[in-house]
This record gives C-alpha cells, sequence and structure tokens, in this order.
C-alpha cells in the first residue's frame, strides 16, 4: 500500500496524505462524519446540492464550471454516505497532477475547495435563497427517481421494514414531505453545524511535497470548531423472532428478491468478523459462489444474484433479479445455500476461492486513488486503522471452523419481493 | 517486443504480432498491483450477415454475439472457464457491444497463469445442445433486467429512431424470442469465421515482464489463422433518419429523454477519423456542459433536472451524438437546444469558450488514464478502427477555434435529428400484499 501519514490538525480534525505517483490525478477529498439523524437528513442532502450551484466570489453554476474547466477540467462530486447509523458528507475532487501540465494547480485546487466550503452564498441569513426553489425540485426527483432503479428500490425498501425504528432504516436521499418545510435559513443552520460539530477528515493522494500540503490544508482549509458530536456504536445485535414477508407490486418485467439477514457480529471481535466475510463470499460474494453456480448456472432461475455485508450495523443482504413466478423455487435454493455454509457444507476449494477472490479485491484498492482514500477512510471511522496488508493477513488466517460459528448467528430477518 | 514512447503522456507502449496474426499489446504501469488483460473479437452484435471468401452468405439470429460470449466460458470438461480464474483468485469478466466481444480478467497474483488461461479458453469452443438450452433461460433473465431499466429502453429506442437498416437498432443481446432459436451449429458457424487470431487483439496492462508475457502468450496461442477473407454484410443505411420520435410508458418519476443527431463521418477514411472525433467531442462539451449558457438557461428555467450526459458515438459504419437527461417536457427541450444551436451557428464559438473547454478535456483525458479498465477497453476498440488511442491527446491539443466552428456546420443538424422519451405511467398503482 502507498505511503500513509496521518496528522491530527486538533479539533477532531485529521488529514490523511498518501503519497503516490501512480497517477495522473490528485485526490482530495473531505469527509464530515456525524450521527444519522431524520430531522437532519434531507436538509444535508439539499444543502449539498445548494453549495455547488454558487460561491461568493462565483456566483452561478455557470461560473463555478467554468472555473473548473481552467483548472484543466477538475472534477467534483459530494455525496451522502451512510456507514452504519453514521452519516458521512462527501466532498471529492479530482486535479491533474502538476507534472502532466507543466505548472502548479494544488494550490489553485485548494482555493477552489476553500472557496466552495467556506464561502457560500449567504443572504438574508439563509444559504443561497434564489437557488433553493430549483434545488427543492431536484432533491424531490431525486428521491421520486429511486424507483427507476428496481433492484436498488426493492433493496432500500427491504432495509426499511427490516429496520424500521432502527436509525439505519433513515433514507440518506431525505424525505418527500420534509422538503418544503425547509428554508435557506434552516440550511445555513445545518451549514454551521455541518462545519463545526462533524468529525473531518481530510484525505490526499498524489505526488506532492508533504510539508508544502500540510501547510496549504492547513492555512486554506481551516474550520470553525465547536463542540465535536460524540458518536456511538451501533446497536449491532437483533434477535429475530420471526421471519417477515412484504410483497410490493408494480407490474415489472423481472421480479425482485431482496433478503435482509442479521448477523450479530462485532467487527472488533476480528476472527469472528473476517470469518463471515470469507462465509459471504462462499454464499454469494461472486462467480465462486454457491449463489452464482447453483442459483444461478445450474438452475437458470436468474442473472443477477449475489450477497454482501454491512460492517457497522451488522447486516447481510442477498439480491436476485427473477422470474415473478420462480419466487418460492429461488426462495427455497437461496435457503438451501444459506444452510449449506451455516452447517459446513462447502468444500476446501471452496474456501481458498473465497479467500483468493476478497484478498484479490483488497490488493487491487491501492491501484485507485478513489479505493485507497475510502479504504483509508474506513479504517479511521472504525478505529482499527489497518492497512491492506493487515485486512489480507486476517482474511488468510480463518479456516473451516470460524466460518461455520461466524455463521452461528447469521438469521433470516425479511423477505421482500418487488413484482 | 517492439516499444514507443509516448512523452505527452508519459506511457510506453509494446507491440507483437505473433505468427498466427494475433497481436498483442502491452502498456507497463510500474507500481501497480493489479495487472488486467483483455482479449477482444473484431464480431459484435452488428455482424449478423457474413460469408468467408468465396463462400455463402449467412445468416444468424439476433443476440448470436452475446450468446456466444456467455458460452465461451462452457469447457469441455463440463467445468466453467470461471473456475481456474478462481482458483488462481483473478476476477473475470466478458462483454458484448456493436462491434467488439472482449473477454477480460484482473490479478493481483498468477498473472501469467491467468493469461495463458484466458487465451486456451477463448480458443476453446464448445456448445451442445445441453448447454445451448441452459444459457437460454439466463440470457431471457437478462434480457427482462434491461427491459426493466428505463435508462436502457430510452436509449435503445434511440438508435431504433435514428435507423432503419443499421443492425445497430437491434438490441446487444437480442430477443427472448430470438435467443431461442439459437443452435450450436449456428454458435460454431459464428465462431469458426470470427474467432480466428487475424481477427484478434490482446491489451495487457500492468507492472509485467514483457519477455515472460511473451512466453506465455507464445505458448497458448494455438489457434489456426483463417486465410480466407471475413465479408461482413450490413444494408445500406439512408441518411434519412427512421422515426422523428419515439415514445413509451414506463415506471419513471420524471419523463427521461435521448436526443440523437444522426451524423455520416464514418465515411471519412481512416486517417482523418480521430481528429474528427476529438472536434465532436470538444464541441459537444462546448454545447452542453455546464459552464456553458445553454445549460444554465435550462436548468435555471427548471426546464431541465441535473446535467446533460451524452457524447458523440462513432465506429465503422455508423456515427451519431446522443444527448440524454431528465426533464418535464423533453420536447419542449429539443426545441431550445435546437433553437440554441442555430445561434450558434450564427454568432460563431468564441476563442476564449474554445480555449477553456479544450483546457478541462486536456484535464479530463490524462486523469481518465488512471483507470486501468478505461485505457484497455478503448485502446482495444480504437485498434479495432484502426486507431491509436494514445494519439488522443497530441491530436486534441492541434486542435483549433476554425475546426470547432466548421464542424458546427454539418454535426447537429436538426433535419437529422430524433427524440426518443420515457414517460411516467399514467395511473401508477403500487399495492401491497
Amino acid at each position: 500500500m502507498s505511503d500513509l501519514r496521518l496528522f491530527d490538525l486538533g479539533n477532531e480534525t485529521t488529514l490523511g496524505l498518501i503519497k503516490t505517483d501512480k497517477f495522473k490525478s490528485t485526490l482530495i477529498n473531505i469527509y464530515f462524519l456525524r450521527n444519522i439523524d431524520r430531522k437532519e437528513i434531507t436538509r444535508l442532502s439539499l444543502l449539498i446540492n445548494l453549495l455547488s450551484t454558487g460561491t461568493s466570489s462565483m456566483p452561478t453554476i455557470k461560473d463555478v464550471s467554468k472555473r473548473l474547466d481552467e483548472l484543466y477540467g477538475m472534477d467534483m462530486d459530494m455525496n451522502l454516505l451512510k456507514y452504519g447509523e453514521k452519516i458521512c458528507t462527501r466532498f471529492r475532487f479530482f486535479s491533474v497532477a502538476d507534472k502532466y501540465i507543466g505548472r502548479e494547480i494544488f494550490k489553485d485546487a485548494v482555493g477552489f475547495i476553500k472557496e466552495l466550503l467556506l464561502n457560500p452564498i449567504v443572504e438574508d441569513d439563509g444559504i443561497n435563497p434564489k437557488m433553493i426553489e430549483v434545488e427543492r425540485e431536484n432533491i424531490r426527483e431525486e428521491i421520486r427517481s429511486i424507483i427507476n432503479d428496481k433492484a436498488m428500490y426493492a433493496r432500500i425498501k427491504c432495509i426499511e421494514n427490516m429496520c424500521e425504528g432502527e436509525a439505519y432504516s433513515i433514507s440518506s436521499l431525505g424525505y418527500l414531505e420534509d422538503i418544503d418545510e425547509i428554508t435557506p435559513s434552516d440550511l445555513l443552520n445545518t451549514y454551521e453545524q455541518l462545519l463545526s460539530t462533524s468529525k473531518i477528515f481530510i484525505a490526499v493522494e498524489g505526488d506532492f511535497e508533504e510539508e508544502q500540503i500540510v501547510e496549504t490544508i492547513k492555512s486554506e482549509l481551516k474550520f470553525p470548531r465547536e463542540t465535536i458530536q460524540k458518536i456511538p456504536r451501533e446497536d449491532f445485535k437483533k434477535t429475530v423472532d420471526e421471519v417477515r414477508y412484504i410483497k410490493e407490486v408494480v407490474n415489472t418485467k423481472q421480479g425482485k428478491l431482496v433478503i435482509g439477514y442479521r448477523t450479530n457480529i462485532d467487527y472488533f471481535d476480528e476472527e469472528k468478523y473476517y470469518s463471515l466475510l470469507v462465509a459471504n463470499s462462499i454464499f454469494g460474494g461472486g462467480p465462486h459462489s454457491k449463489l452464482f453456480r447453483n442459483v444461478r448456472e445450474k438452475e437458470s432461475l436468474c442473472y443477477s444474484i449475489s450477497s454482501d455485508t454491512e460492517k457497522y450495523k451488522g447486516i447481510m443482504m442477498v439480491g436476485a433479479g427473477i422470474d415473478p413466478d420462480n419466487y418460492e423455487k429461488t426462495l427455497g435454493f437461496i435457503r438451501k445455500e444459506f444452510s449449506n455454509v451455516k452447517e459446513g457444507r462447502f468444500t476446501d476449494d471452496e474456501v481458498k476461492n473465497a479467500k483468493k477472490n476478497i484478498i484479490n479485491n483488497l490488493k487491487m484498492v491501492v491501484d485507485s486513488n478513489i479505493g485507497e482514500t475510502d479504504f483509508t477512510y474506513n479504517q479511521y471511522i472504525s478505529g482499527t486503522y489497518f492497512t491492506v496488508e493487515d485486512v489480507c493477513k486476517k482474511v488468510e488466517s480463518v479456516n473451516r471452523e470460524t466460518i461455520i460459528k461466524s455463521f452461528e448467528n447469521v438469521d433470516e430477518d425479511t423477505v421482500y419481493f418487488l413484482r | 517486443m517492439e516499444k514507443s514512447y509516448n512523452d505527452i503522456i508519459n506511457e510506453h507502449l509494446y507491440f507483437d504480432r505473433q505468427e498466427n496474426g494475433l497481436e498483442v499489446y502491452y502498456v507497463p504501469k510500474h507500481g501497480f498491483e493489479k495487472s488486467y488483460a483483455i482479449l477482444g473479437v473484431d464480431f459484435g452484435s452488428n455482424d449478423l450477415e457474413f460469408s468467408l471468401g468465396e463462400g455463402k452468405i449467412i445468416n444468424v439470429n439476433e443476440g448470436i454475439a452475446h450468446f456466444l460470449e456467455h458460452k465461451m466460458f462452457e469447457q469441455p470438461d463440463e467445468s466453467n472457464a470461471f473456475d481456474k480464474f478462481s482458483e488462481f483468485g483473478a476476477s473475470a469478466n466478458a462483454f458484448t457491444g456493436f462491434n467488439m466481444t472482449a473477454y477480460l480478467f484482473s490479478t493481483t497474483d498468477n498473472f501469467y497463469k491467468s493469461l495463458d488461461h484466458l487465451i486456451s479458453y477463448v480458443q476453446t469452443p464448445h456448445y451442445t445442445e445441453e448447454n445451448v438450452e441452459k444459457e437460454k433461460g439466463i440470457i431471457a433473465q437478462e434480457i427482462k433486467m434491461y427491459e426493466d431499466n428505463p435508462d436502457w429502453q430510452v436509449y435503445s429506442n434511440c438508435l431504433k429512431a435514428m435507423y432503419s437498416k443499421n443492425n445497430i437498432r437491434i438490441d446487444v443481446a437480442g430477443s427472448v424470442d430470438s435467443i431461442y432459436k439459437i443452435t450450436p451449429d449456428e454458435l460454431y458457424s459464428c465462431y469458426n469465421t470470427f474467432y480466428n487470431p487475424l481477427n484478434m487483439k490482446l491489451f495487457i496492462v500492468g507492472d509485467l515482464d514483457e519477455e515472460e508475457i511473451m512466453k506465455t502468450v507464445k505458448g497458448a496461442n494455438k489457434a489456426k489463422p483463417l486465410n480466407e477473407k471475413i465479408n461482413r454484410y450490413n444494408k445500406a443505411e439512408p441518411m434519412e433518419i427512421s422515426k422523428k420520435k419515439i415514445e413509451v410508458r414506463a415506471h419513471v418519476s420524471m419523463p427521461m429523454f435521448f436526443i440523437g443527431y444522426k451524423d455520416f463521418s464514418y465515411k471519412l477514411a481512416v486517417e482523418n477519423q480521430l481528429k474528427n472525433e476529438i472536434v465532436s467531442d470538444l464541441l459537444f462539451d462546448i454545447i452542453f456542459s455546464e459552464s456553458g449558457d445553454l445549460h444554465f438557461k435550462l436548468y435555471n428555467e427548471g426546464l431541465i433536472f441535473g446535467n446533460f450526459s451524452g457524447g458523440y458515438v462513432s465506429n465503422k459504419d455508423y456515427s451519431h451524438v446522443l444527448l440524454s437527461g431528465a426533464a418535464k417536457d423533453p420536447e419542449k427541450v429539443k426545441f431550445e437546444v435546437d433553437k440554441y444551436i442555430q445561434k450558434l451557428r450564427k454568432t460563431g464559438i468564441k476563442e476564449d469558450v474554445f480555449e477553456r473547454t479544450k483546457r478541462g478535456k486536456i484535464g479530463g483525458f490524462l486523469k481518465s488514464f488512471d483507470s486501468v479498465s478505461f485505457l484497455a477497453n478503448n485502446f482495444l476498440s480504437y485498434k479495432f478502427r484502426g486507431l491509436n488511442f494514445l494519439d488522443y491527446l497530441e491530436v486534441l491539443r492541434d486542435v483549433e477555434l476554425e475546426d470547432i466552428n466548421l464542424r458546427l456546420e454539418e454535426l447537429f443538424l436538426e433535419k437529422y435529428s430524433v427524440i426518443s422519451i420515457v414517460k411516467p405511467m399514467k395511473d401508477e398503482e403500487v399495492g401491497f400484499e
């Protein structure tokens, strides 16, 4: 893995520098971490849209976009990402590496970021009131258009139902019913809270002089800080009494089956957690998996089928696109494979292939600056600070017994079917 | 291997042509953990009618190139090509397009073994009644997955609206009906014609040893070259568009659209293709980017939701511009777009806009090299057209304002434009059981 150096900038603000000359781009990520909150989520969603429409010195989208072009096609994107019951507001900026255009552009890039994050348009005690109506409509459409991707929609609905009453069920896009009531002044409040009470992590990856970067970041990106939010661990244990079944009809051509499970595993319990990753891989983690080889290749029941795990809340999900008439049949086969893993009916080759698949994917993380920075960030919020090599070793060390044990308390919670 | 160095993008390129015709390309990427190999075949979903040398003309079922791609993974010993990749710890995949089919893998370990396997399995066809029947169920689900996807529908209909004869109007995967007609014989017929080394190219990226690469390739590359000429037949496409508008309803929240502008530069000589493409790309950015007046007006008036997407597309026998987005009234958007372009022809594009857009494109192109798969996939598909993707930046730097204004006269012609729309259902009923 490339060289990672962490700098504590005080007030729960950390700078992570990854020095490498492998890429033609320089990546700057700024992550703001908070507890997910039903009352705040739609505001955050609306806020990040609004911030990109203008700043004090670049008052319109056109001005912002022109400046990005001038900076040799600098890209930016802003997202809200869920990490368990924590919400991360991530701002990403891709600049071209100085040496490819023969001039220094890093300082200008940081200048742009400073302007965007620290100099929003504030009028009448609110953020960019002129653009709020347009952005309200955009968020409305973003939320409504979830239905366009049926597989994603089905997954979201499964989680919403499975975790009703838990913070994990909160959607990172926000809620339609909130939109009209949010005022520019509410957004100014959210903006101030975001910058002053979130845990902040700044990641920079590229080919640079370390001292220079630290100085530039320290002097240009000074966030106003107050009492930082305490972010507690999620409740990752859940005993399932009875499996819930939900069916929704929208008349699709292909049915979307989603199954949600509780893993009841604490990621700090390394042996259990890394064994779970391998167990999941054997179950449905790729073309080497039971779900792919049996439910797809052998039974021809689907084209896409896979399983994945969520680290912080202790959740596992299976998703499959099937003919609506094959619902019972497919559910039966998935359950059969699930119990095969639980009861140890898998070969040594399956274990080997699963490990190889995970380790291969992990090692590839360092070949992308996006991959590396997000991996680093994930480790930082987990409080584990492992390198890719560390994680590979832990995956390699699991065995048949630990794999079976990890699935012991994995229980089916909710079956959702969209047709 | 022959070695060349491109100092503008700081990349080396190695090249070798094997005795049996297979071309091998290698771009070293020092310090990268993962290596990537992609084997491309000059055969796609557009190739539905062909003959070999003086032989008779063969017509095949729609979706056959894609079906063949799926079946390639079957091995004579009843195993699946994925099995060996899993054993080596490599991630494998394949895809089919209108003009090319490709088989690829990426791995951080056992690269040479995986490369040997890649070449071997693609050179080993194995189609039986049983394994062909089984695949029909899987591909039928894949087709239905796309049919449920409004992004796919709106795009697909745009091509149908522009083209009345060119096979590009037919979906890559075919239809459930057409694939059920496919037989092992038909698959062998396609394989024996197109899957020969003279018609294939291999592209490799990673931190590797070129001698080791060549040793592995020589060891695995056993196929015999086909010395007869492949004749491909694609019905002549008239200049006129097929249908001005195609509109369907689906479960979407807001109408989605794809506007297409048919173009005819695919007829240009090969040596002019790359520059034409770059000029067209730049022109697209100038007109539709967020830094332009058109997007600004439409966005602020609430006429368009989000950004425009799209670009210029060109290959052997088709070229067009695609412009997509979401809007409450897509036809009004098209009207405004056409009006704007008409006006732009009168005023001409200004130097400062051109320079700024060009700069953005230079940065964008450079950054795209950070994606190994983007580099490899593009390199291959450009090579099959007789172009070198690595020349892009050099040609881009030499483009002048005059080139752009000239191109504006012949591209984005309203006469050759179409619109495909996907609208929400009339009365959406969502029920819970």
